[in-house]
Parts: structure tokens; C-alpha cells; sequence
């Protein structure tokens, strides 16, 4: 399974990346493959490409403000948090996740 | 750059005092006032609040990470507060924060420094350096993790 995960909030030097590790932590407990895109105030990292969404099962958007080029995930099973959901608990989100896609 | 680099050790405090979430935000924002890192204290200590008004900063685990990123900071930094007595600050567990690390980042695209903050942030996330941090006496013990962290 390779799921992809965008991560935001409103100032941007912290909770993104906070987010961002513990998706990251959580997939591979889980043994997923997973790739964290995130947009904080040192702007878009580790972008999601158009070749990762096409071989990936599913999204997850852990955001408290509107990601950007949010539709390219349209065509996968997207599921939305708000950021601190996955910094509090990110295993849940991933395990909600693969339920839905296996 | 690494984080140790930027630690400065008039922004470490132990036994730190406060009566609560407000009076702890106002004395962090006050020490980052005198260290020259923030040219307007009131407008920091605003922009703070506001952020906590978004969403509470206190990530669980007895942590909280107050900040603020806006033109009244001079230079990017981050304040280690170990608090003399836990206290209430809406934390996504529920749980009393102990320790407080408050960021100021400019207004600007400086993103060396940005990259040093969100690294202390990810860093949190990893329960062996969180502990230690929260456990650590001094500041050389601060530098050791820091230093560890880095390898």
C-alpha cells in the first residue's frame, strides 16, 4: 500500500511539520509506504507529483487552512483531518484510512 | 546550521515561575524582548495569543509550543521553559503542560532558520528526545541532546 499525505496550518513552522513526522512514523508502524508533502512558511516540500498520485491508494489532508492544488487528489480516496488530529494521533488516521480502502 | 547553533541560553530558564498560560506567555515574550530577539513586545505577545486563539498550541505529552511569525521578531529563536509549576493550556490531551518552548520567526522567506524550528518541532515528536528535554537539568545537558539529535 503507498498512501500520500499533505500537511498545513495557519503559521507554518510548526504543527505542519509536527504532522508531517508523525503520519510518517504512523505509516510505517502500519508498513505502508508513504510520501508527506508539506506546505508550511518555507513554502511546498516534498511535493506530491502527478506519478505518486497515480500510484497511490489513498490521500490523507491533515490541514487547518485550504492546501493548495487540492483537486489533484480527486481522483483517490481522500480523507481530510484537521492538523492536530494528526499530531495528537496519527495512527488512528492511517489505520481509518487503509480501513476504507482495503 | 544546526539547532545548537541557534539555542541561546538567556532564552533557557528551569523552575521557571508563571500563574497561568497568559502570565507565562507574557514572561517568555518579555525575555525575548530583552535578548533583542522581538522589537515589539506587545505586538509578539499578540500575535501569540492569537494563534492560540486558533487552535490551543499544547501538543500533549505536557508540552506546549506557543509562537508567532510576524515583523515584530528580529531574528528567528526559540525559548526553553521548563516550568517551576505544571499548568492548565487546553492540550489536545488534556493534560497539564510542564514545559513550553515558545518560537518567534520574522516575517520574511528566511528559511535557514524556519528549517531550524520545524526541525525542533519535528524533533518533539520523537518520545526519547522529549523526555530528555523535559527531564533535562541544565543547559549542557541541552546541548548534549542537541547535539545527539544531530547524528
Amino acid at each position: 500500500m503507498f498512501i500520500v499525505c499533505v500537511t498545513s496550518c495557519p503559521v507554518g513552522i510548526a504543527h505542519t511539520y509536527m504532522a508531517a513526522a508523525n503520519l510518517e512514523k504512523a505509516a510505517k508502524a502500519f508498513n505502508i509506504e508513504v510520501k508527506v508533502e508539506t506546505q508550511g512558511a518555507q513554502g511546498v516540500e516534498n511535493e506530491i507529483t502527478k506519478e505518486d498520485i497515480q500510484r497511490a491508494d489513498g490521500c490523507i489532508i491533515a490541514s487547518d487552512v485550504r492546501i493548495k492544488n487540492s483537486q489533484r487528489f480527486e481522483p483517490i480516496p481522500t480523507l481530510n483531518v484537521s492538523v492536530s488530529e494528526a499530531v495528537k494521533d496519527a495512527k488512528s488516521i492511517i489505520a481509518e484510512l487503509k480501513e476504507a480502502i482495503e | 546550521m544546526e539547532l545548537i547553533e541557534m539555542m541561546n541560553e538567556e532564552l533557557v530558564k528551569f523552575d521557571f515561575e508563571a500563574d497561568s498560560k497568559e502570565d507565562a506567555i507574557n514572561k517568555i515574550g518579555n525575555l525575548m524582548y530583552e535578548s533583542k530577539i522581538v522589537s515589539d513586545k506587545e505586538k509578539y505577545i499578540e500575535g501569540v495569543f492569537q494563534r492560540e486563539k486558533e487552535c490551543s498550541t499544547g501538543i500533549g505529552m505536557g508540552v506546549a509550543i506557543p509562537h508567532c511569525k510576524c515583523n515584530a521578531v528580529n531574528k528567528a529563536a526559540f525559548a526553553l521553559i521548563k516550568l517551576k509549576n505544571e499548568m492548565e493550556w487546553s492540550s489536545l490531551d488534556n493534560e497539564p503542560v510542564k514545559y513550553i518552548i515558545m518560537l518567534a520567526a520574522p516575517d520574511n522567506s528566511d528559511n535557514i532558520h524556519l528549517k531550524m524550528l520545524s526541525l525542533l518541532a519535528k524533533n518533539l515528536m520523537e518520545d526519547d528526545f522529549r523526555n530528555k528535554l523535559i527531564e533535562a537539568e541544565s543547559i549542557e545537558t541541552i546541548k548534549n541532546l542537541f547535539r545527539e539529535g544531530e547524528r
